[in-house]
C-alpha cells in the first residue's frame, strides 16, 4: 500500500496542526506490518485558501479544520458573519481542490448544513429524529443557541449561564466569562436582543442527566458510520479540549447511570443521524438526554469530535480504531486512502 | 489578575487555559488524552468529584504521567473527594516534597475548589509561607478559603501577583499581607467578605496597604467582595496607595452612590487605566457623574444589582 498524500487545511494557529501530526505518527505505529504507512501532514493555512494562492496535488486528499478558533475573543456575537465567510471559504477551497485534481475529504453540503441549527433542525425533524422544538417566546426557561455555528460556541439557558451582559459608555455588549448569578428573564430578553443578528434560537429547555453536581449532555464521536468515542460535556463551561467539555466524566459513569439498554440506544441515534450526513466520515454527534428516557440530537459537528481514550461501553471495543484517536483511525482506515 | 470567583473553579490562570488533570477512576488514565504542550496549560490537579479519586492517588498519577519540569502553572484540587475543603496540609507536603520536579514553576493557586464540592468558608487552609520558600521563581500566587488559616508575613522576592479568595477574610490576614515582604508585587486581590465568616477587616487592618509603603510597586489593588463598600471607598478617597495605582478594583462588593460621591470628591482619579466596580447599588446618574469625570478611565460598572435586589449583599459569602 502506497503512503497516504494528504494535506490539511487549518488556521496557522490552529492547535489541531499538533494532532494532526501526532495522529500521522500514532496511525504509522499502529499500521500493519509492511505498511509503508502514513507521511507528515501537509498543511495549508486558510488564509492562502482565502487569497487564492493555496497549491494542492493531483490525488491528495485534503482535510479541513475550522476556519476560526473554536472560543473566539469577547464580545460575544458575529455568528452568522463567520458562518457566511465559511461558506464562501470552502466553495473557494472546494474550487482549488477539484482544479488540481485533489480530492477534499468532506461534502460542503452536509457540513454547511449541520452548521446551521435552524435547518439542521428542521432536516433532522424532518426525518423522524428528535430534536428540541424550537420556542422563540421562550426568554428564562429555554435554551438559547446562536442559528449559526462554525467556531465558537455558547449557549445560555434559564438555569446557567457564562454569557453576561458588559454596560459600555455608549450601550452594551455580551461577553463570556466564568459562571456569575443567573440571569433573569429581563437580561436574557436584552442578550437574545443583542445577539439577534446571529439568528439566536430559543429551543427548550430539558433537564439533563445529572452526575455528581453537574449536567452533561453527551457527545459521540461517529467515523464511518460507527460511534468510535464518547465522552459527557458540560454545557455552558469553558471548554479547554473540545473533548472535554470543561471536565472528563468517564463512560462507567454514564453507563452505570443509563444501563447497556439504554446505553446502545444512545450509540444507535448517535450512528443514525451520522448516516445523514454522506461524504464526512468523521463527525461529531451531541445528544441532550435526560435521566430517564427523553433523547434528543442536539447538534452536529462536521469538524468531527476528538475524543481520546474514551471507548468504553462502545460497540467495538476490540476494534483497533478504539485505541487510537478519532484522527489516527481517520488516516489508517483504508477508506482515506486515495 | 486572577478571574473572578463566584463558584466555579477556575477556567484560566496565569494567562494559560486550564487543563482538569482529575480522573474518577485511575485505571482509566488515558496518557493518550495528556497534551504534548505541558507548558501550554495551566494544570488543575486534584479530586474533582465528590467519592470520585482521592487526591493522594491523583498526585502520584500526574507526577509520573506529565512532564513537570514544563509546568509553568498549577492549581491544586482537592486532596479528599468527600470532605474537598480538608486535606490541605497533607496536599500541601505532597507538594512540598516535590518541588525539585518543577523547576519551572512560575504561578500556583491552592484550593481550586468549585463550590458545587465545598463552599469557600468550609475551605482549611495551612500557612502558605513554606511554599512560597519553596518555589523561588514564583510570580503570581493565590489561595481560595481561609478557615483555620495562620499566616506570617509572607517574603518573597519575585511575587508580583497574590489574590486570597474567601467569603470572609480575618482581620490578622489582612495585616500579615500588608506586613509581607514582596518587593516585586504589582498586582493585590484580597477578596475582604463578611463579618459573619471571618472578615471584618477596617481601616486599621488595611493602613499598611493603603499607605502605599508596603507595596510600593503596586499598580493594581483589589479590594473586593467587601461588605462596606461605601465606606471602603471613602478610604481610598484619601489613601496615598491610589496615586501609584493603575488599576483599582471594588468589584463584587455593595458599592452604592454614597461611596461612588466620597471617590468622586476625593483625590483624583484619572491617572487609572481601569476601575472595576462590577456587582454594585450604584444609580444611574451616579454612573453617568463617574463617566464624565473619568473620561479616560475603563470603568466597568457592570451587574447593577439595584435591578434586581434592594438589598445589598456582597458576592462571595458562604
Amino acid at each position: 500500500m502506497s503512503a497516504l498524500n494528504w494535506a490539511v487545511v487549518a488556521g496557522t494557529d490552529e492547535p489541531a496542526r499538533a494532532e494532526w501530526t501526532r495522529a500521522a505518527l500514532e496511525a504509522r505505529e499502529s499500521g500493519e506490518p509492511g505498511e509503508s504507512g502514513v507521511a507528515e501532514p501537509r498543511f495549508v493555512a486558510w488564509s492562502a485558501v482565502l487569497s487564492s494562492e493555496a497549491e494542492f496535488r493531483a490525488g491528495e486528499l485534503v482535510f479541513v479544520e475550522r476556519l476560526y478558533p473554536r472560543n473566539a475573543e469577547n464580545p460575544v456575537g458575529g455568528h452568522r458573519a463567520r458562518y457566511e465567510e465559511l461558506r464562501v471559504a470552502l466553495r473557494q477551497l472546494e474550487a482549488a481542490v477539484t482544479k488540481a485534481g485533489a480530492t477534499l475529504a468532506v461534502a460542503v453540503e452536509p457540513m454547511l448544513l449541520a452548521l446551521d441549527r435552524r435547518r439542521l433542525d428542521a432536516f433532522l425533524r424532518l426525518n423522524g429524529f428528535p430534536v428540541l422544538e424550537s420556542d422563540d417566546s421562550l426568554t428564562d426557561d429555554g435554551i438559547l443557541r446562536p442559528r449559526f455555528a462554525g467556531s465558537d460556541e455558547w449557549l445560555i439557558d434559564g438555569s446557567w449561564t457564562h454569557l453576561f451582559l458588559h454596560r459600555t459608555r455608549t450601550g452594551h455588549e455580551v461577553r463570556h466569562g466564568p459562571g456569575r448569578r443567573v440571569p433573569g428573564a429581563r437580561e436574557s430578553a436584552d442578550l437574545t436582543g443583542l445577539l439577534a443578528d446571529d439568528g439566536i434560537h430559543t429551543v427548550a429547555s430539558l433537564l439533563r442527566v445529572y452526575l455528581s453536581g453537574t449536567h452533561y449532555d453527551i457527545r459521540f464521536a461517529v467515523l464511518d458510520g460507527k460511534a468510535t468515542h464518547a465522552a459527557g460535556v458540560i454545557r455552558g463551561q469553558a471548554v479547554a479540549r473540545e473533548w472535554y467539555g470543561g471536565r472528563r466524566r468517564e463512560l462507567e459513569a454514564f453507563l452505570e447511570r443509563f444501563g447497556d439498554e439504554r446505553w446502545q440506544r444512545l450509540v444507535s441515534l448517535a450512528e443514525r443521524t451520522a448516516a445523514h450526513f454522506p461524504g464526512i466520515r468523521s463527525l461529531g454527534v451531541d445528544l441532550a438526554v435526560d435521566n430517564h428516557e427523553s433523547e434528543f440530537v442536539f447538534g452536529v459537528d462536521p469538524f468531527g469530535a476528538f475524543l481520546p481514550g474514551l471507548v468504553s461501553g462502545l460497540p467495538n471495543p476490540t476494534d483497533d480504531r478504539g485505541s487510537l484517536s478519532v484522527r489516527a483511525a481517520v488516516l489508517r482506515s483504508p477508506a482515506s486512502r486515495s | 489578575m486572577i478571574q473572578d470567583f463566584r463558584y466555579d473553579a477556575l477556567t484560566s490562570f496565569h494567562g494559560l487555559p486550564i487543563f482538569p488533570f482529575a480522573y474518577s477512576d485511575p485505571s482509566d488514565l488515558e496518557l493518550a488524552g495528556i497534551p504534548e504542550d505541558v507548558q501550554a496549560w495551566a494544570w488543575r490537579v486534584g479530586s474533582d468529584s465528590y467519592g470520585g479519586t482521592e487526591g493522594e492517588v491523583i498526585w502520584p498519577l500526574f507526577l509520573d504521567g506529565v512532564d513537570t519540569t514544563r509546568v509553568r502553572a498549577l492549581t491544586l484540587g482537592a486532596w479528599i473527594s468527600d470532605v474537598s475543603g480538608e486535606g490541605w496540609d497533607e496536599y500541601q507536603a505532597a507538594l512540598l516534597a516535590a518541588a525539585d520536579r518543577f523547576p519551572n514553576l512560575e504561578a500556583l493557586f491552592i484550593s481550586d475548589v468549585p463550590s458545587e464540592l465545598t463552599e469557600v468558608s468550609w475551605i482549611e487552609q495551612a500557612d502558605p509561607g513554606p511554599l512560597l520558600a519553596a518555589f523561588p521563581n514564583l510570580v503570581e500566587f493565590g489561595l481560595r478559603g481561609t478557615s483555620q488559616l495562620e499566616m506570617e508575613p509572607l517574603v518573597h522576592d519575585r511575587l508580583r501577583e497574590l489574590t486570597i479568595q474567601t467569603g470572609g477574610l480575618p482581620p490578622r490576614i489582612v495585616r500579615a499581607v500588608g506586613r509581607s515582604k514582596l518587593p516585586a508585587l504589582t498586582g493585590l486581590d484580597l477578596y475582604l467578605g463578611t463579618e459573619m465568616y471571618g472578615g471584618g477587616a477596617g481601616a486599621d487592618d488595611l493602613a499598611d496597604i493603603l499607605s502605599g509603603a508596603a507595596f510600593p510597586a503596586l499598580r493594581h489593588l483589589g479590594l473586593r467582595n467587601a461588605e462596606d463598600t461605601d465606606a471602603l471607598a471613602a478610604l481610598l478617597a484619601h489613601a496615598p496607595v491610589v496615586a501609584q495605582l493603575e488599576s483599582l478594583d471594588l468589584a463584587l462588593g455593595m458599592l452604592g452612590d454614597e461611596g461612588v460621591a466620597a471617590l468622586l470628591a476625593g483625590q483624583p482619579l484619572t491617572h487609572l487605566r481601569r476601575l472595576d466596580l462590577h456587582h454594585h447599588w450604584i444609580g444611574e446618574e451616579m454612573i453617568q457623574r463617574l463617566w464624565q469625570a473619568l473620561p479616560g478611565v475603563d470603568v466597568n460598572v457592570d451587574e447593577a444589582m439595584s435591578q434586581r435586589d434592594d438589598d445589598r449583599f456582597i458576592a462571595v459569602t458562604e
